[in-house]
Formats: C-alpha cells, sequence, structure tokens
C-alpha cells in the first residue's frame, strides 16, 4: 500500500512512457510478424546440406552447379520420377544480345535493345532491373551453356515473334533436353545427383526470419498428393525455389484467370504445378502478376499439349509466310508480334488462324515437317485453291493476301502489319502449299514471387527473406505482361546462377 | 513396434525359465536328443516351407496377394508375360527370409495395406533377364521413336512397364510419341 501511495509523478510518468514505448514494440512486432509467417523448426533434421535446391530445371540445375562450384555441398530435390521439370521439353531456344553468331550474320543488337523488346511486350509491367539483368548477362550466359557445359546449337539464328532482330540460338535438337542433359552431366560430374519423387510441402521459416529447411514428400507418386512419407531436410546456407511455373494447375491457374479453364490445353509438362509458389507466399513471399498468364499462338487443336505444330508455325509459316483469317481469307496481326498481341488476335476472331508456308519457308521448320504431314497437323496441298478450300477460305480475297504478301518481301517491307523481313526472305509462289490450324495453349506463367536483382525472395515487408532464393518460371516481374520467345531460358539460366552463387557466399547457421 | 518387442522378449524368457525347470541333471542327454531332432524337423520344415514360396501357388495362399498371381496366370499384362517365360513371382519380388518373416509378422498382426501399395522393381532386378539398356535399345530400334534411347538412358523399366496393370507411355505425358508399350 506504502508503496504505491510512493510513486512520484515524476516516476509514474516514466513507467508511463516505458509502457507506451512496450506498447509501440509489440505492435511493431505484431505487424513484422503479419509480414514473416513462421513455423516451429522440426524436433530432427532428417538430411542436411548447405543449398538446397528445389527443382531440376534450367534454373534449378544451373543454381546447383554454382553452388557447389563456389564450394558449398548441395542438394537437389525434384518431385517428378525423372529430372529436367518442363524445361526439358522445351524448344530450345535461347535469347543473346550482341553475341558472336550476331556479329557473323551482321546483326546490330545491344542490350538496349534486347531489354526495350522484352519491356514493350511486357505492356512495360517488366520490372526493369530483372529484365536488364537478363539482358545484360544474356551473352554470357549463352556462352556459358557452350564453353562450360558443352552444348551445341544449330548454325542460324532464329527470329522469334517480338525482337527486333534474330537474336535466338537453337539447339541442335531444337529441344531444351540438350542443355539440360548437359547439366545433368555436369552436374553428375560434380558429384551431385538430382533426387526424384522428393516433394517439397513446406518452406520452413523460423521466428527469426530466416529459411532453415524444407519439409518434403521423400517418395512421392505423381499426383497423389498422400504418397510418400514426410521428411526434413536442413538448408544450412539457403534453400533455392526453382520450381517452375503453374500452367497444368488448373484450379489455381483458374483463379488467377477464370478463362483458363480446363477446356484450354496447354503446353507444359504434367508437373507444372503451383505447390512451390504456394509454399513461398505460405512463407510471407510478394507475389508479382499472377493473373498474366501467357498462350502459345503457335499451338495447333489438331494435336495435344505442345506438340510439333510449333516447329512449324514459328519457324515457317509465321516468318516465311503468312496467318490468315479462314472466314476473311485476310491477315490479321503481324505474325511477328509478341504471343499476348498473337494470342489475343487468334482468339478475337474467335476461331482457329491459319498458317500458310510454301515449299521454300517450310524448309525452315526443322525436322518437324514430315511428320506433322503424316500425322495431319500440317496439310500438304499443290495449289492455293485446293489449300482454301479445305478451310473453306474464300480463295479470291486468299491470293489478294498472298500477292500483297509477295510485294512486301520484294519491297523489303511489311506495308500492311510491319512485320519485320528478313534479307533472303521469298515470295510465297513455290508449291506444295503447307497450312496449319492455330489455336492458343497455356504455355507460361509471367508471375510469381518477388525477387531482386540478387536472385532473393523478397518478403511482404519488402526486405529480403534470409535464406530463400529464387530463379526461372516461379518468379514475376521479369516479362511483365508477356514473355519474349527464347528469352525465358536466358532468364533461367542467369538467375538460376546468381542464386546458386549468392545461396553458397550465405553464412551458415548452425 | 517397441511394445511388440518387449512382449516377445518377455515371452522368450518366460519359457527359458520354464525350460531350465524341465532339464533335470539326469535327462540331460534325452532333452539334448530330443531337442536336436526337434530342431531338425523345424529346420527342414522351413526349408520346404521356403522351397515352396517359390511356386506362385504359395503366395496365393494370401488373400492380398491372390488377385495379383490371378493376374499372373490370365491377364494381357506385363505379369502373364512373364508366367509365360517361366518367371516366378519371387524372380521380381526379391525377399529374403527376414524380409518374409517380417512379411508373414505383418499378416499376422493386420499390420498392412489392403490393396498392397505398388512395388517399384528396380531397373537392376529387370536387366538381370533383359541384358543391357543398350541391347533393348537395339530390339526396339525400328520403331520411329526409340523409347529406349531417349533423353533419359538410366529411366526405371516401371515408368512404362507395369507388371499387374496395364502398362503406361511415360513419355506421351509430353510427347505425342504415340507409343504402344508392349504389356
Amino acid at each position: 500500500m506504502s508503496e504505491k501511495k510512493n510513486v512520484t509523478r515524476r516516476e509514474f510518468l516514466k513507467g508511463m512512457a516505458v509502457a507506451g514505448a512496450m506498447a509501440a514494440t509489440a505492435g511493431t512486432l505484431v505487424s513484422c510478424q503479419q509480414a514473416m509467417p513462421t513455423g516451429p523448426l522440426p524436433e530432427k533434421w532428417d538430411e542436411e546440406a548447405d543449398v538446397v535446391v528445389i527443382g531440376s530445371g534450367f534454373a534449378g540445375l544451373a543454381a546447383a552447379i554454382e553452388a557447389k562450384n563456389a564450394g558449398a555441398t548441395v542438394k537437389v530435390l525434384e518431385k517428378m520420377e525423372l529430372p529436367g521439370g518442363n524445361s526439358i521439353i522445351n524448344g530450345g531456344q535461347v535469347a543473346a544480345a550482341g553475341s558472336p553468331e550476331q556479329a557473323k550474320e551482321g546483326i546490330d543488337d545491344s542490350v538496349e535493345l534486347m531489354m526495350q523488346d522484352m519491356l514493350r511486350a511486357g505492356l512495360y509491367l517488366n520490372h526493369p532491373e530483372l529484365a536488364r539483368k537478363v539482358a545484360e548477362k544474356s551473352n554470357e550466359v549463352v556462352q556459358w551453356t557452350i564453353n562450360y557445359l558443352g552444348v551445341k546449337y544449330s548454325d542460324r539464328l532464329t527470329h522469334l515473334g517480338g525482337h527486333s532482330v534474330p537474336r535466338s540460338y537453337s539447339t541442335h535438337n531444337a529441344s531444351g533436353s540438350a542443355i539440360v542433359t548437359q547439366q545433368l552431366a555436369k552436374l553428375k560430374e560434380l558429384g551431385v545427383e538430382v533426387e526424384t519423387r522428393r516433394l517439397l510441402t513446406r518452406l520452413i521459416r523460423d521466428e527469426d526470419g530466416r529459411v532453415k529447411g524444407v519439409e518434403i514428400r521423400d517418395g512421392y507418386t505423381p499426383p497423389d498428393p498422400n504418397s510418400g512419407t514426410i521428411k526434413y531436410v536442413k538448408a544450412k546456407k539457403a534453400v533455392v525455389l526453382a520450381t517452375g511455373g503453374f500452367g497444368r494447375d488448373i484450379r489455381f491457374r483458374t483463379v488467377q484467370d477464370p478463362r483458363l479453364n480446363e477446356e484450354v490445353d496447354c503446353t507444359n509438362h504434367p508437373g507444372a504445378t503451383a505447390e512451390g509458389l504456394l509454399a513461398a507466399l505460405g512463407v510471407g513471399a510478394t507475389p508479382v502478376q499472377l493473373s498474366w498468364i501467357q498462350l502459345g499462338p503457335w499451338a495447333s487443336p489438331d494435336e495435344k499439349g505442345f506438340g510439333v505444330g510449333p516447329y512449324f508455325a514459328a519457324g515457317a509459316a509465321f516468318p516465311h509466310g503468312v496467318m490468315v483469317d479462314p472466314a476473311t481469307g485476310k491477315r490479321f496481326v503481324n505474325e511477328l508480334a509478341d504471343r499476348k498481341v498473337r494470342a489475343d488476335a487468334i482468339l478475337k476472331i474467335g476461331h482457329p488462324a491459319i498458317g500458310i508456308a510454301d515449299a521454300e519457308g517450310a524448309k525452315h521448320s526443322l525436322f518437324a515437317l514430315d511428320k506433322l504431314v503424316e500425322q495431319g497437323v500440317v496439310k500438304k496441298f499443290d495449289t492455293l485453291e485446293d489449300l482454301a478450300a479445305a478451310y473453306n477460305i474464300p480463295f479470291d480475297a486468299l491470293k489478294d493476301t498472298i500477292d500483297n504478301y509477295n510485294s512486301y518481301v520484294e519491297k523489303g517491307e511489311d506495308e500492311e502489319f510491319g512485320k519485320y523481313l528478313r534479307e533472303d526472305a521469298k515470295p510465297l509462289v513455290t508449291p506444295p502449299f503447307y497450312a496449319i490450324r492455330l489455336w492458343p495453349k497455356v504455355h507460361h506463367c509471367m508471375g510469381g514471387v518477388q525477387i531482386n536483382t540478387q536472385a532473393q525472395v523478397i518478403g511482404l515487408d519488402g526486405q529480403p527473406i534470409t535464406g530463400l532464393y529464387a530463379a526461372g518460371e516461379v518468379t514475376g516481374g521479369v516479362h511483365g505482361a508477356c514473355r519474349l520467345g527464347s528469352c525465358a531460358v536466358t532468364d533461367c539460366l542467369v538467375f538460376g546462377r546468381i542464386a546458386g552463387q549468392n545461396a553458397a557466399k550465405e553464412a551458415p547457421w548452425g | 513396434m517397441l511394445k511388440i518387442l518387449t512382449k516377445v522378449r518377455e515371452a522368450f524368457l518366460r519359457g527359458w525359465r520354464g525350460c531350465k525347470g524341465f532339464v533335470s541333471r539326469k535327462g540331460v542327454g534325452f532333452t539334448i536328443v530330443t531337442g536336436l531332432f526337434a530342431l531338425l524337423v523345424l529346420a527342414n520344415g522351413a526349408y520346404a516351407l521356403w522351397e515352396a514360396s517359390y511356386h506362385p501357388g504359395f503366395c496365393s495362399l494370401c488373400h492380398i496377394i491372390r488377385p495379383y498371381v490371378d493376374s499372373y496366370y490370365t491377364s494381357h499384362h506385363t505379369d502373364n508375360i512373364h508366367y509365360q517365360a517361366h518367371v516366378v513371382c519371387k524372380d521380381c519380388h526379391v525377399v529374403g527370409p527376414g524380409e518374409a518373416l517380417q512379411e508373414v509378422w505383418s499378416y499376422v498382426t493386420g499390420n498392412y495395406d489392403n490393396p498392397l501399395p505398388e512395388k517399384r522393381v528396380s531397373k537392376e532386378t529387370c536387366l538381370h533377364c533383359h541384358r543391357s539398356y543398350e541391347a533393348l535399345a537395339q530390339d526396339t530400334a525400328h520403331l520411329e521413336r526409340n523409347p529406349h534411347a531417349g533423353h533419359w538412358p538410366e529411366m526405371e523399366c516401371n515408368l512404362c512397364h507395369k507388371a499387374h496393370r496395364p502398362s503406361v507411355d511415360y513419355c506421351g505425358q509430353c510427347h505425342a510419341s504415340g507409343h504402344t508399350i508392349q504389356p
């Protein structure tokens, strides 16, 4: 009693100040924790490594190679039964600005031009510093694949839609497998084997804010979410998230873009689902532009998945031929515009478009042409009349379209849509003529977790999440609203390498 | 598990104490002879059982396994092809005596899943008879896309070839390869 009475006014005020400060601190703590969802560490870690990489596509393997070369112990966890993710079925095209191949072909290009192309296609929604990093490192990373990994490319650069100039290398087998298998071989040489059938179920973020490991299902049988047994893998330095996109995750992609329901086909492998992204969001990673999901305009409704049709459409019909609306017989878009412009244009006409090339142009569909004709995905016609009749195209209109296009080729300028015409472009005159039906399919998720140029994942408080890196399609911001073809492989390799290098530099926590 | 082991240990010790009481000094010789004889009978029985277990009929004694043995005799799957080639259950389901005892124990205690979780026979087991991947690639070289010479030369056989159910075209998940997998 007496003590209470003896509290002086000054002491009372002091007390109030302390209480106020404590309340303020508590407030900060609360808001901090809201931005930092954490969970308890497991009682026991089953395994450990300095750097734990989740996913074994371009980005994950690049990260693993760099981390290992920097002296870290590395584990690569892959949920599927075989390594490679979507990368191993990718088209194998890699954009590089200012490459020796361009110099050889006399093509004038620069980092600035590549970045501007990426931003223009991305509707300037790109995080410019990330797009710049990809463009800056593009040539270096392609040379790394050649000199360090031993990847073989075909001689001629490809000109893909939305790029101002031809700048895309194509692997010798027109598949990302040419890169992935070299990455896997290099990793094996370094003593790291991809551990398959191990599904990431949770990232473990400690109360101090650091990501310290992962919860996985070991012995996972895709796609059964309850298969396998729970294990905990400690990441002494960092976790690198390289889990790819969610194009085949119909539930999640429909949440982001309700038009992309189960009736829309997808070019991805069955493992392209959202759980890696969700695990990152679960520990407070910042989501970026998740609803920008790219449709491929070169996809054929006459085969499933990515198929083989795109080799004809993107390799032959678009650069060396025309795409017409069968209802009018007219071109309706620049065949080399970015994917969003083309896919939106096809969707707008409301029915499959027809891509056309003549015998000269069709030579650029690599090895695929005979196969495509045999499967009926591409059809072959002796005359334009036959072609028009097969697709119910008004012949006179089609003939006008092609005559006009041929005159543009002669002038070296597409007066209608401004399509880039190569110096060796040829008019569409040589039979037989080839045609393909085109209807877009889900292809790439531009959105994902926020990263900075060091590949650190950014939390909801705007600060990097210690111990968590990400690279590749699981990240967002590099490509804005629309990714240019062949920029994904560059993105994955550039940021994969950065993530691996930086993850290995982290101070171990225990 | 520990509980069960403790119980087994207790039972064993109880029995042992009982035996010790039964064996009087006078009857030592008799007990040894009887004991040896009993052991011989037991060992012989175990051996006979082990031999018998190589016959698929033995496996089908168990109601959980019977459907797989029926399939082995009559199906259009890989299992029946193996039956025709005189390959028995235990050639693929390689188990040692320890594992076999454990399975019996699981059965007795009811500690099992029905249907059983799918076993993934390793490619080493397959290649024990099927030579090598290179040889298989030669066998299928006439196919337009050679499934045994793809991106992954070390692919597990079981990804495509299922024993007790129709095989699947693993490659066809991504490629429109149109392989019809031989059963």
